[in-house]
């Protein structure tokens, strides 16, 4: 018992101060590993298509790679610089690495992530920017995934000024359970009043699951802000059950966040349920879909994918970027969403890219690159609103999912081109109009040259007419 | 849980994002098992008083009694009701309008309150329940334009209804016109835009795609329906000076003209009830806005024949007590909270339950879970009648409740 307790006292110690600690990592580059797990990753589900009978589309032209690439990992449309660069030079592997590498990969995961996790919503007393803010720097300074988590489950503090405290805040006496459905993919919050319809969770795991949080205390400090911190978990042995993790294993200290986010980091459904989340950002849908409901009722496009890209992200300790440079350089990636037939099976099963909504942060970081300036903040601050729509729940653990309502769009429809009609980049095109200015303006907004019908149609319109168009096209809006 | 909690929460249940998917919840046979034969109630308006609402000092005064207050009531047109002498436009009205005195609801807090009065259950943050506006949106059939509109803040959504059952928010409707006749007057944009698009949709027949072709689509329709002009008020300009031309009064009359257009259900909000301080020269000030546009939505669609067929509620999220406070205010009292019903299948004129001098419930007491299934059945939905979410398992339309008789 003594060395049960030496060793749990060990453990706690080491994952404390791993989390206090930052190592930077080294510069990383497509390394062989990363490599072996792409083809791995290819020809598994070259496998599978075989199997299903199903044809991949060819691999996308380099723009529409350029321009998705850069919308899945910096969060905007590339500029006609990049766009340049790119036709001169097209090396996508060393794009994806400069991308990973870039200052905005951090600020645009951090928008990704922190939807996926906390929703949109403003809750009173949680602080979404703070923890926002908070993730931003850690993957700036390269912190592992697990270490991510850890930090978040563990977290004690006031939420104006840490972080990670306000997803716990958030999520108030449900931390357990969403957590559970964050980190470890299983939906225990639907056996908070009964068992579980589909899977074999029951309400006794659900309860054990949430007691992991009992000793959670939340007080008001000032101003709607909140204190987090550990007290005495309540109740006796006797009248509250003890904790106990999904896998059956209890904890030994006191500490009993500390021994979740340890037993969660360590078992293998947090693995998975990582791959899978960042497979799901750039293919538009999970290995496991929905993303949150891993179980024998919703099995896998490919359980030896899914496993392959687990023990590379363990192998890797957890490294987004890394994960980030496996996903982008496989064929399934690559693949064209172009499809004249209904999509099917294809597009579960990887052949053909699913298109994708643009999210809320891309369409605005899109409009400003095109703009080649930032929007004045009121223009944004209403486009922003409209395209949320009004109010939003709590689920939105499906990044592309939401909808936009058709009051949104519409609203859409009137705002841009007003923001956009002073800036000096639309100004410089409503002169002289030539094939040129065409050209440029087909280039800035959708990577492309127009084709020749395209150039017939448009020829004869005022250029910023054909500008507006091209902003509200499908193309422009979507993600393919 | 031990977790020790204690904060509000904002729930606004919506169909976007994750619930995008229950478009398909509604099945078919659904639709077809509801009693559609005898529909007394075409068409639904809420005038919402946020805040709570003195019934005190609206339609339920206590002269001379110690609670009271300097409120006077004054006689209607209903025999045997009086009403408070700040709504005296209404009050020859009244025989149009139900008074519900009796109605109880247990939530005091605002945010609960809202949403219990807004849905008809208590909030359960696992489980968003759709809005009136919504249920009455999904009982008709569609439209080319929004089927429910919210002039003021829309936190409470659709829920398991889906997207097209959501409200279409509105603030200000001269704004929101000249936004639409703007886009109209762009027609010819939406159609390049159509025009450019043709080639990349055929080349991506992806269900993202369809959506939102099929979004834009929807959105051109109804900019050739009358929904744009419904929101006009200018072209009424005596009826504006008979509403109050002021934000209120503006929306009230963009409402008739709505329900008049088609819409099937439209919500106004005043805000402003939440008096805990300085009660009586709020809600005198409160009542002057609401006196003239309210007695005026019930003299023009009486008039127009639409009253029949249109049901007018008024309520809020709960009484206010009847002791008054240190700083002359009053304070939330859920036990009696105050709604009026008139037009469609209400029976007029009357007074439904009562207070005693002292401003107590007394006597049966009426669930908000009855009022709801009283509005329902107004529309065709049985009491027992049960949805379909999107996840699967059937839901009850209204928390047990009953409708009560004697308002229909």
């Amino acid at each position: 018992m003594y060395l049960r307790a030496a060793v749990t006292l060990t453990a706690l110690t080491l994952l404390g101060s791993a989390a206090a600690a930052d190592p930077p990592g080294q510069q990383p580059s497509h390394s062989p590993p990363e490599l072996a797990t792409t083809r791995q990753a290819d020809r598994i589900l070259q496998d599978v298509w075989r199997q299903e009978h199903v044809t991949p589309t060819a691999r996308c032209e380099d723009g529409v790679f350029l321009r998705r690439v850069s919308l899945d990992l910096i969060g905007r449309v590339p500029t006609l610089a990049e766009w340049r660069r790119f036709e001169a030079d097209p090396d996508r592997a060393g794009l994806v690495a400069a991308l990973v590498e870039s200052q905005e990969f951090a600020e645009f995961w951090s928008h990704a992530l922190v939807t996926q996790w906390y929703g949109r919503q403003r809750i009173p007393g949680a602080d979404r920017e703070v923890l926002r803010l908070w993730l931003r720097d850690a993957l700036e300074q390269r912190l592992p995934y697990d270490r991510i988590a850890t930090a978040l489950i563990v977290a004690e503090g006031g939420s104006a000024t840490n972080g990670p405290v306000n997803l716990l805040l958030r999520h108030g006496e449900q931390a357990g359970a969403k957590l559970s459905r964050v980190f470890l993919g299983v939906r225990l919050d639907c056996a908070q009043c009964h068992d579980h319809p589909f899977d074999r969770w029951t309400q006794d795991d659900y309860q054990r699951m949430q007691r992991f949080f009992a000793g959670v205390r939340v007080s008001p400090i000032s101003e709607g802000n909140l204190r987090l911190s550990n007290a005495e978990p309540r109740g006796g042995a006797d009248r509250e059950p003890t904790p106990r993790f999904l896998t059956g294993a209890s904890p030994r200290s006191m500490r009993w966040r500390d021994e979740f986010a340890l037993f969660a980091v360590s078992s293998k459904p947090f693995a998975r349920t990582f791959a899978n989340r960042v497979w799901y950002h750039f293919l538009g849908r999970g290995i496991v879909d929905p993303i949150d409901d891993f179980g024998a009722h919703n099995p896998p496009v490919s359980g030896e994918l899914l496993e392959l890209l687990a023990t590379s992200a363990r192998s890797s300790r957890f490294d987004l970027r890394a994960m980030c440079r496996v996903i982008c350089a496989t064929e399934a990636y690559q693949a064209s969403s172009a499809t004249d037939n209904p999509l099917g099976e294809r597009g579960r099963l990887f052949a053909v890219r699913t298109v994708k909504p643009l999210t809320v942060e891309q369409h605005l970081r899109s409009l400003e690159a095109v703009a080649g300036q930032a929007l004045p903040r009121p223009a944004r601050e209403e486009l922003r609103g409209a395209l949320l729509g009004e109010a939003l729940d709590e689920d939105q653990s499906r990044l592309w999912e939401h909808r936009e309502s058709d009051q949104a769009l519409l609203t859409r429809l009137t705002l841009p081109t007003n923001a956009l009609q002073g800036s000096p980049a639309m100004e410089a095109r409503v002169s002289p109009q030539s094939d040129q200015s065409l050209d440029i303006l087909f280039a800035r907004m959708l990577c492309r040259r127009p084709t020749d019908a395209e150039r017939a149609v448009c020829g004869q319109w005022p250029l910023a007419e054909v500008a507006a168009a091209l902003l509200h096209s499908h193309e422009f809006c979507l993600n393919h | 849980m031990s977790l020790s909690f204690h904060r509000r929460r904002y729930l606004a249940a919506t169909a976007t994002g994750a619930l995008g998917l229950a478009l398909r919840s509604i099945s078919s046979e659904q639709l077809a098992a509801a009693p559609l034969a005898r529909l007394d109630t075409q068409r639904l308006l809420v005038l919402w008083m946020n805040g709570g609402p003195s019934q005190l000092e609206t339609l339920d005064p206590k002269p001379g009694s110690e609670q009271g207050g300097p409120t006077k009531s004054i006689a209607t047109t209903a025999d045997g009701v009086r009403i408070g002498e700040h709504l005296p436009k209404l009050a020859r009205q009244l025989h149009h309008v139900a008074l519900l005195r009796n109605l109880s609801s247990p939530e005091g807090a605002h945010e609960r309150a809202q949403y219990l009065l807004h849905t008809g259950f208590a909030l359960q943050p696992n489980f968003p329940r759709p809005t009136l506006g919504s249920v009455v949106s999904r009982q008709f059939p569609p439209a080319p334009f929004p089927k429910f509109v919210s002039f003021g803040q829309q936190r409470f959504g659709p829920a398991f209804l889906g997207s097209l059952h959501q409200a279409w928010a509105i603030g200000d409707p001269r704004e929101a016109l000249s936004r639409l006749r703007a886009l109209r007057s762009r027609q010819r944009q939406l159609e390049q835009l159509k025009l450019l698009g043709q080639a990349f949709a055929d080349s991506r027949q992806q269900p993202v795609v369809a959506e939102r072709d099929a979004a834009l689509s929807r959105i051109e329709s109804m900019l050739s329906t009358g929904f744009v002009d419904a929101l006009d008020v200018e072209q009424e300009a005596a009826a504006l000076e008979r509403y109050g031309d002021h934000r209120f009064g503006r929306q009230c009359l963009a409402a008739r003209r709505l329900l008049e257009a088609g819409v099937r259900c439209v919500e106004v909000q005043l805000d402003g009830w939440d008096t805990h301080t300085n009660n009586f020269n709020a809600t005198r000030r409160l009542c002057e806005q609401l006196d003239s546009p309210w007695a005026a939505l019930l003299e023009d669609l009486d008039r127009s024949g639409l009253l029949a067929e249109t049901t007018v509620l008024w309520l809020g999220e709960f009484g206010r007590t009847p002791r008054i406070n240190s700083n002359n205010g009053r304070d939330h009292f859920p036990q009696v909270t105050p709604v009026a019903l008139a037009g469609g299948a209400v029976r007029g004129g009357q007074a439904i339950g009562s207070t005693d001098s002292a401003g107590a419930p007394a006597g049966q007491q009426h669930s908000v879970a009855d009022l709801f299934a009283t509005l329902l059945k107004s529309i065709g939905l049985a009491a027992d009648f049960k949805f379909t979410t999107d996840f699967g398992s059937p839901t009850a339309a209204t928390d047990q409740g009953s409708p009560i008789e004697s308002l229909l």
